[in-house]
């Protein structure tokens, strides 16, 4: 009984400094890049500002009915006198922010850069109640608020994951670094759809493959939740839906939980064909209008360049090998990508053995869409960004990691003390010098180098730590956290 | 097993806090010297930002302050005094009375344009400053009015003069509570203050002045 009562605690005390781990890895993306920053964001600010109709000082009426009158420095037109003056430069810091001068600051322009839609409208106003006088204040705690709702949705996809939640967890910190990391902390709806998709692709997975009544409530109702918070928050959030719960569905039907050992379930194989498949079939062709034909078309009459070479780029982008990073102008260093790749690889090769062949082609299935979709994404108007496609990989790499949990080969499973040493170093190690870049980037440029962040700074939050101490605390909570992740999954299954 | 686990924690958190200590130590923030403004001031806003919209809402008092790296003040004629405020902050600040509810205007608008609409006869203010010669922090009670910028938004003048002897300055007093002795402005004189703090009384949301 102690002894039960002594590994609950010791689970609790590795949630809780998990949980804490985790959270400050976000704080300190949250705090690493200066207001502004994100991508897109002097749309995404202006629409903030203007998300709950005309205010005083934030968002008043303009002559003409198209435009309204948002501060200047959050124009896309005013240069320099704008948040995004350091923007397009990587050399030059984000010191300009500090001076800017007062009608910079204080003066209200004319834009029709903002949404007038039905898109993001949610994400918007949610983030409009902190909008204040104080635009650099407003936007932290905005970020503060993306964290909050990452950590509120993510907590459906871990308990309705059962026994699976530490490889889940695993594919997620495999996959966060270092695109996720700086997304979901920031002012762009990606964040949320990034969050929201994933979860519902996950939560489906979980109400096939769990057997108790309770994972597959919170599967649900974390499907519910997913869905009403990314309803239309971005124009291609219905099709990246659509894909992940086919990926979720698929891995679910394909594969069934029995005490910790996997049977491919014909029973369930028969009622997927006979229900799901005309279902599925009918969004992919009638809705998305994905027939074969028209996709080998599509592909064949496009730009073999856009899909030899900007596919590949939002892929790389994943591992920080491309510019994803912050304001469109800077990408970490090329160690980043080499690290991560050798991670992602370590982390595929060894749960690969465990994994059933069905979900490994479903798996291989959702990660060569990333290549279409960024093809379909760049030859079209909307462009190309790893975050736009960022829910299919890391849903792909979730069904990946959950499938090798459920496997019958679970009872010889156990992570190799070089695989786990290979993991940890890589991804802590990518995810800490991904950090220290993007540090660099906004207080001295990217043209200086040295490891003391501190030194030089010429731009940097007026509260809260130093640059090096948040790099520091930043790479500390991740390694902490990632080292639990990996400590649980492999005693969990070790103990199967 | 478990004394390897438990010194590498005490290691790492020790070597994390001592670091993270170090960090702290030797960084010298660039941006905690910048002072930004926040919002821009228009008087007819004032009602609005600090009451509401609600008609029914009931209105507030507002204290103004500003702040100067150097304030020069001359005799004039006829008990008036020249105040020459340069290193004018960017903004003023405008604090409701009774609350922490502070908000930070730039000088751009029209809020020293219409000074003596709202302050009728002028406004009674506290000027805290450091006096150039003495090196000694004094308080001066004294009336504003008709303020104009001389160059720029960092040069702002001001006509002043002493309080009457049937004008009292204990209510202002009382609401800023300054830590420094009271002093006098003397006619046929001059004075060079430095670091200076001017805490004007406040005005009501009331005010017809500052339009609907």
């Amino acid at each position: 009984m102690s002894e039960f009562k002594n590994k609950k605690l010791k689970s609790i005390f590795l949630g809780s400094l998990l949980l804490i781990g985790t959270i400050i890895t976000l704080s300190s993306w949250a705090l690493a890049s200066p207001p502004g920053s994100g991508p897109d964001d002097e749309y995404h600010l202006s629409s903030i500002w203007c998300s709950r109709g005309y205010r005083i000082q934030f968002c008043e009426k303009s002559s003409s009915i198209y435009e309204a009158k948002v501060p200047l420095q959050l124009h896309r037109n005013g240069g320099p006198r704008t948040i995004f003056c350091y923007a397009g430069d990587s050399k030059i810091s984000a010191s300009c922010i500090r001076g800017l001068d007062v009608e910079a600051v204080t003066k209200l322009e004319s834009s029709e850069r903002f949404n007038t839609s039905s898109t993001a409208s949610n994400f918007y106003k949610s983030n409009g109640f902190l909008v204040s006088s104080n635009v650099n204040g407003s936007i932290l705690t905005m970020r503060f608020l993306q964290i909050l709702v990452f950590f509120a949705l993510i907590s459906f996809a871990i308990y309705s994951s059962g026994d699976r939640k530490w490889a889940v967890l695993l594919a997620l910190f495999v996959g966060m670094v270092p695109v996720g990391l700086f997304i979901i902390p920031s002012t762009s709806p990606s964040s949320w759809a990034i969050t929201g998709v994933a979860l519902a692709g996950i939560c489906v997975m979980n109400f096939f493959i769990s057997l108790k009544k309770s994972h597959r409530v919170t599967a649900v109702i974390g499907f519910i939740v997913a869905v009403l918070f990314t309803r239309n928050i971005r124009n291609d959030i219905n099709i990246m839906m659509a894909i992940c719960l086919t990926l979720g569905a698929i891995s679910g039907f394909v594969t069934r939980q029995t005490d910790h050992s996997l049977k491919f379930d014909r029973a369930k194989i028969i009622k997927l064909a006979f229900f799901a498949i005309p279902g599925l079939l009918y969004i992919h062709l009638k809705v998305f209008s994905l027939y074969p034909w028209r996709i080998a078309k599509f592909i064949l009459g496009g730009s073999f360049y856009s899909f030899s070479n900007d596919s590949s780029q939002a892929f790389l982008g994943f591992l920080g090998g491309s510019i994803q990073l912050g304001s469109a102008d800077f990408a970490p260093p090329p160690v980043v990508l080499i690290l991560m790749s050798v991670g992602l690889i370590t982390f595929i090769v060894i749960t690969a053995r465990f994994v059933p062949l069905k979900v490994k082609i479903s798996s291989g299935l959702g990660l060569g869409s990333l290549f279409f979709f960024s093809y379909w994404f760049s030859v079209g108007s909307i462009g190309l960004a790893s975050r736009y496609i960022m829910a299919i990989y890391l849903v792909s790499l979730a069904m990946f990691s959950a499938s090798a949990v459920t496997s019958r080969r679970l009872a010889n499973f156990k992570f190799s003390k070089s695989s786990l040493v290979t993991i940890f170093l890589t991804i802590s190690l990518g995810q800490s010098l991904s950090l220290h870049q993007s540090i660099r980037r906004y207080i001295t440029g990217t043209n200086i180098s040295g490891w003391n962040l501190n030194k030089g700074a010429q731009w940097w939050w007026t509260y809260g730590p130093s640059p090096l101490s948040i790099w520091i605390i930043g790479s500390v909570a991740f390694s902490t956290a990632l080292f639990i992740v990996l400590l649980k999954t492999n005693s969990d299954r070790a103990a199967v | 097993m478990k004394r390897f686990w438990f010194a590498s924690v005490i290691a790492l958190v020790a070597v994390t806090s001592g670091a993270i200590f170090w960090a702290e130590k030797n960084f010298d923030n660039p941006t905690s010297r910048t002072q930004t403004p926040i919002g821009y001031w228009r008087v007819s806003d004032v009602r609005k930002l600090f009451d509401g919209y609600q008609k029914s809402s009931s209105s507030s008092e507002i204290k103004i302050s500003l702040s100067a790296g150097v304030v020069g003040i001359d005799y004039t004629v006829n008990g008036t005094f020249n105040m020459f405020m340069s290193g004018l902050s960017s903004f003023s600040t405008l604090t409701k009375v009774g609350s922490d509810e502070q908000m930070y205007f730039s000088h751009q608008g029209d809020l020293f344009d219409r000074w003596d609409d709202i302050y009728v006869g002028g406004s009674k203010a506290l000027i805290v400053a450091t006096n150039a010669d003495s090196g000694k922090s004094e308080v001066y009670p004294v009336v504003l009015y008709t303020p104009d910028f001389d160059s720029g938004s960092s040069e702002l003048v001001f006509f002043v003069r002493r309080l009457r002897d049937d004008e009292s300055a204990e209510k202002l007093i009382n609401l800023y509570q300054p830590k420094s002795p009271l002093a006098i402005l003397k006619y046929d004189e001059s004075i060079n203050l430095v670091s200076v703090e001017l805490w004007v009384e406040p005005f009501s949301t009331d005010n017809d002045q500052l339009g609907s």
